[in-house]
């Protein structure tokens, strides 16, 4: 006994001497751009047709936020956040020093908390719950949404009046996806900050796929499977990860 | 009455309320004759403080977005818990999307909605605020506005042991909407033996229900009167609404709807999932036609060639599905 206690004084004295801490501070931010510059909810942009368009709202659910280091353990930053784009989003975690080779997450809720689940079991401040979930869980077919993108645009170039609706809620076990992005960072002497950057613009314009706003604007999901599939895709691809 | 009880019970437990435990004081819900027992999830037993609250909840209406609709505006006691409107008016009298079903024996439901998008009771309650054309308030506010209420608050205290939140919310409403049991009526007297209880004119009726020519009780079955399935009627070649695809997304459940229970049906007018039919009798023609071709249409559904007389038969028999008791039960009725 007398052993371990004198190992470990000599080992809290050795680290202190050296000064090498053992854990530091991991923040991830969710941050939004439209072509570039950041996104801010309620201004209007250019969309690629060269018609105005604005964001009203734009959150999402990230679930499963992990750091995994170079010898492939991985650590958990955060279960599920809720990223509301109208405001700033970071969450923190405190982990061992150490180097670091991907960030890893998923965009949706996991099926098992998706599945037969009630909002009105999680406390309060969970993002799962009735208020934290408020307009993000379908009560006519329940379920979360995963991704709520939603504004106004025009058919006309007229900047001044924005009347066109389009909205998409995608959610459904069958669109939770998991990202993971080879990013090397280490902890030791300093903390560090990643972004994961959501590039609005791409949500509509991708490499292989266009939606055209005058023609398919509004998907529940399951009123409109196929325009679902299609802003997931674009989704998915609009995702970067730098720090 | 049943209210002053509670209050001097409340104030006498006031007292002494570290031995009041939140399961205390079993409700003693009345299970009709020939009914199963109910299903109760384990986080919500009955008990007389929870059915007391959610009853306050579901004819309070503070919760809704002008403070004019509750849960019993259109889903009204005198009506079994259905509304006599085609598709009920809301907040600010906006017109909703479907009929509001009847509550009577929603205990006994698998699934919520005419296209059982929810399992719960208890998820259910959330939906209505999530509406624009129902409460159209944020539930969040609905629930805050109640824990700001004195009463309600401590009335949640003796039911749930908590404060009033979303838990206490939908649990009680829920509680509640499980005691509407509905089991009395000339048709259930007369399979209890009485033979008086229905005319010879209904217990003809009865027989061409049950029968193989009709078959309507082929869905229509079981002490609910429906099998809980979902079913293409043939009431459209095209659906606007498409029900059960609307959850599904596949083709093969267009145009298809819940089952509904046939008891108290004489009192839950209009019908049909859009109230296209205002009366009993339209309904019975509707089925004796044959309805329209669909792809999907259940094979059941085909010309009847009813006669007159027969058809009367039926709307007699339908009619002895009211339960007066139901309706007039005071355990219902807003206090």
């Amino acid at each position: 006994m007398s052993r371990i206690v004198l190992l470990i004084a000599v080992a809290i004295a050795f680290s202190g001497c050296l000064k090498k801490r053992e854990e530091g501070l991991v923040t991830i931010r969710m941050k939004s751009n439209w072509a570039g510059e950041s996104l801010v909810i309620g201004d209007v942009y250019t969309n690629n047709d060269g018609n105005p368009i604005m964001v009203e709202q734009f959150k999402a659910y990230l679930t499963d936020i992990a750091i995994v280091d170079e010898n492939g353990a991985e650590f958990p930053i955060s279960d599920v956040f809720l990223a509301d784009f109208s405001e700033s989003n970071g969450v923190s975690a405190t982990v061992p020093a150490s180097k670091y080779t991907k960030l890893r997450f998923s965009v949706g809720v996991p099926a098992e908390i998706n599945t037969n689940t009630d909002p009105a079991t999680y406390p309060s401040s969970s993002p799962l719950s009735v208020s934290g979930s408020e307009g993000m869980f379908w009560t006519w077919n329940s379920g979360y949404i995963f991704v709520k993108f939603e504004g106004k645009t025009a058919f006309t170039p007229d900047a001044s009046n924005l009347t066109e609706p389009y909205a998409f809620h995608v959610g459904s076990d069958a669109f939770y996806t998991t990202h993971e992005y080879a990013i090397d960072f280490e902890i030791g002497e300093e903390d560090e900050t990643l972004n994961i950057l959501f590039d609005a613009n791409k949500f509509l314009n991708g490499t292989d796929d266009v939606i055209n706003l005058q023609q398919d604007n509004l998907t529940h999901t399951m009123d409109n499977m196929m325009l679902a599939n299609r802003f997931v895709a674009l989704f998915n691809e609009s995702i970067s990860v730098r720090k | 009455m049943r209210w002053g009880c509670v209050i001097a019970l409340f104030v006498l437990l006031g007292c002494n309320k570290s031995e009041w435990r939140p399961e205390d004081r079993t409700y003693n819900a009345e299970v009709p004759v020939g009914f199963p027992p109910l299903s109760i999830p384990d986080d919500n037993a009955l008990t007389d403080f929870r059915v007391l609250l959610g009853k306050q909840l579901f004819f309070d209406t503070r919760i809704s977005g002008d403070g004019t609709v509750s849960c019993g505006s259109c889903h009204k006691p005198e009506f079994a818990f259905a509304d006599n409107q085609a598709v009920s008016p809301g907040v600010e009298g906006r017109i909703g999307f479907r009929n509001a079903p009847s509550l009577a024996n929603v205990g006994y439901q698998e699934k919520l909605f005419m296209d059982g998008g929810v399992p719960t009771l208890e998820l259910q309650v959330l939906a209505p605020f999530d509406n624009h054309a129902e409460m159209d308030l944020s539930i969040t506010k609905a629930i805050e506005m109640m824990r700001n209420d004195e009463h309600i608050n401590a009335l949640a205290q003796f039911a749930y042991g908590r404060e009033m939140d979303a838990f206490v919310f939908t649990r009680s409403i829920a509680a509640f909407e499980r005691t509407l049991l509905s089991g009395n009526s000339p048709y259930d007297r007369f399979l209890r033996g009485d033979s008086s209880a229905l005319s010879p004119d209904a217990i003809a009726g009865m027989e061409l229900f049950f029968g193989q020519r009709m078959a309507c009780g082929s869905c229509h079955t079981g002490f609910l009167l429906t099998d809980q399935s979902y079913s293409n009627i043939g009431l459209y070649e095209e659906y606007a609404d498409v029900g059960l695809q609307r959850v599904t997304t596949l083709p093969s459940d267009n145009g298809k709807f819940k089952v509904p229970s046939l008891r108290n049906v004489a009192l839950t007018a209009p019908y049909m999932h859009d109230d296209s039919r205002m009366l009993l009798q339209q309904v019975i023609e509707h089925y004796n036609s044959g309805g329209k071709n669909h792809p999907v249409k259940d094979e059941r559904i085909r010309p009847l060639l009813m006669s007159m007389e027969e058809k009367m038969q039926l709307l007699a028999f339908l009619e002895g599905l009211t339960d007066i008791g139901f309706t007039e039960n005071q355990a219902f009725q807003p206090e």
